[in-house]
């Protein structure tokens, strides 16, 4: 089981040498992309193995391209439900975003116009998805960098429409939320505050590339900003305990400076919890 | 208003053309400066992972070659499988594919090199073997591990370092890349042509020991005799040693 008030870090391959030689002792459970290890041995099929013995498994995937036209991979789907048991994962997540086009797969977390079409769309594919699985599903928010002529509503209502809609959880990405505030000029507690947070079984915190200060980038290969620390603690008063898990997929700092990471999110929720009681599962 | 459809049929022309079209970037709106940073991402995101994959073909090329073979190849969006780590394959039947090399004005050992380089990273991440196999008999079916590859080139791409791109030798050379199983480290075995064709014929679900030394016998024009069957028995030995061959089943 997940702890709700735990924090958690990608299972990366750049990370595992020194994850499994010196695990940080707050480390309350790791996140595995599914598609890093479906059907594959030897150095990945090891760290996944030594990761269970140790921690508790939660899932994140990057390819169900859910908001694409492309019908859903049935195959695809059943292998992927069986990895999700296989692993014992409370709950699944994915993007809002498409990734795959009349079978060519971009192999991006693409944005869909924030439309009362992608809606309906999406939220029938996550039962769809959530049926082949047979696991808790969650869709995350993603950063956009445009989303084009055909948005109807706003971020913070198009994710809530969804969340209605399906009835899916919520994988809130803090730094995603902060993102496309810088990005497109407003106050990220204006989104947040419209989205159903009672719905949030995860939060995703990760660093971003500000080398153009106009246009931030989701690159999780940078330290947490202090912006984001501040408002996942904003957030986490509001949810109350929720596993956090800390993204880092490149450009890997000393082990130790990711391990203050984690020691500062964790007493982050650890204040949280002190003032709010766990929401029932 | 666009289809979703239309919408991300834009969003993949935009990405993968050779040049970013203008009536894509006009229909999707907004800001064509944001759109074009999704076009550098997609294209970043796979040409890392196709470098990465493709250290020594991108030495032999150069930069401004293996660039020209990455837009020819995401021109021809052969792109098909949700994997990421499928692409550097999906690279290389873009290569095999009728006529893409010339197109595209590499030289002909690429092709080995290319070949030589995907068999290596499949093998590191090929399925794990399960379960134990028997001991080796005549009428048992041989049982192979599951991370190998058995290649027949025209060039003797193997000897090429990387950082160190050198023009190979035209000349057969049969490769068998392996992965120990201890530790995971790929292997390249350079073959003879009679212990490639035995592996190829052992790698046959069909054929017991037996039926597949008398293949690999008759392939290569050798007499089953008793010097023969003693270099095949060497062979297997060496085999078994290096976790190619497991055992057998009956």
């Amino acid at each position: 089981m997940i702890p709700r008030s735990g924090v958690g870090i990608g299972l990366r391959a750049g990370l595992a040498a020194e994850l499994f030689a010196a695990p940080p002792p707050e480390l309350a459970f790791v996140e595995v992309t599914p598609e890093n290890y479906l059907r594959r041995g030897g150095r990945y099929a090891e760290m996944l193995r030594n990761a269970r013995e140790r921690w508790p498994i939660v899932t994140h995937g990057l390819s169900l391209s859910l908001g694409g036209p492309d019908p859903l991979d049935g195959d695809a789907l059943r292998a992927l439900g069986a990895f999700l048991r296989d692993v014992q994962t409370p709950w699944h997540s994915d993007h809002l975003s498409f990734g795959a086009v009349d079978g060519t797969m971009l192999h991006e977390l693409l944005p869909v116009p924030f439309s009362r079409a992608a809606v309906r769309h999406i939220s029938e594919r996550i039962a769809r998805v959530e049926d082949a699985l047979g696991v808790p599903f969650a869709v995350e928010n993603i950063t956009y960098y445009e989303s084009g002529t055909g948005s109807e509503m706003d971020e913070g209502d198009f994710v809530s429409e969804v969340l209605r809609s399906s009835g899916a959880g919520l994988l809130l990405d803090v730094n995603n939320v902060y993102v496309n505030g810088k990005n497109h000029g407003f106050d990220p507690r204006v989104v947040l505050e419209k989205l159903p947070l009672e719905r949030v079984v995860q939060i995703h915190v990760a660093g971003h590339d500000a080398t153009e200060p106009e246009l931030l980038i989701d690159t999780h290969a940078e330290p947490l900003l202090e912006d984001v620390y501040a408002l996942l603690a904003w957030v986490l008063e509001r949810t109350g305990p929720v596993p956090v898990l800390l993204e880092r997929d490149d450009n890997f700092p000393p082990w130790e400076e990711l391990c203050g990471e984690l020691r500062r999110l964790d007493a982050i929720v650890r204040a949280a919890s002190s003032v709010k009681e766990p929401r029932p599962c | 208003m666009l289809t979703l459809r239309d919408y991300a049929g834009h969003v993949a022309d935009l990405c993968l053309s050779r040049e970013p079209p203008r009536a894509d970037l006009d229909a999707l709106g907004g800001e064509p400066r944001r759109w074009l940073r999704y076009r550098r991402m997609v294209r970043r995101r796979l040409s890392d992972i196709v470098r990465a994959a493709f250290p020594r073909l991108l030495d032999a090329l150069g930069e401004t070659s293996f660039a020209a073979l990455e837009d020819a190849f995401f021109e021809a969006r052969m792109l098909a499988s949700p994997l990421i780590r499928d692409v550097p394959g999906e690279l290389l039947a873009f290569l095999e594919g009728s006529g893409a090399r010339e197109r595209v004005g590499l030289p002909a050992h690429v092709m080995d090199l290319a070949r030589l380089e995907w068999a290596e990273r499949a093998v590191a991440y090929d399925e794990d073997d399960l379960g134990e196999a028997g001991v080796l008999a005549m009428e048992n079916h041989v049982v192979l591990t599951r991370a190998y590859r058995l290649l027949s080139l025209e060039h003797a791409v193997h000897v090429i370092d990387e950082g160190a791109p050198v023009e190979p030798e035209r000349r057969a050379t049969t490769l068998c890349v392996y992965r120990d199983a201890e530790t995971h480290t790929v292997r390249v075995l350079h073959t003879t042509p009679a212990a490639h064709a035995l592996l190829e014929e052992l790698s046959s679900a069909t054929v017991c020991l037996r039926e597949g030394v008398e293949r690999a016998a008759a392939r290569t024009g050798a007499v089953v005799d008793l010097p023969f069957i003693e270099a095949v028995s060497d062979l297997l030995a060496d085999f078994s040693a290096r976790g190619i061959v497991r055992g057998a089943r009956e």
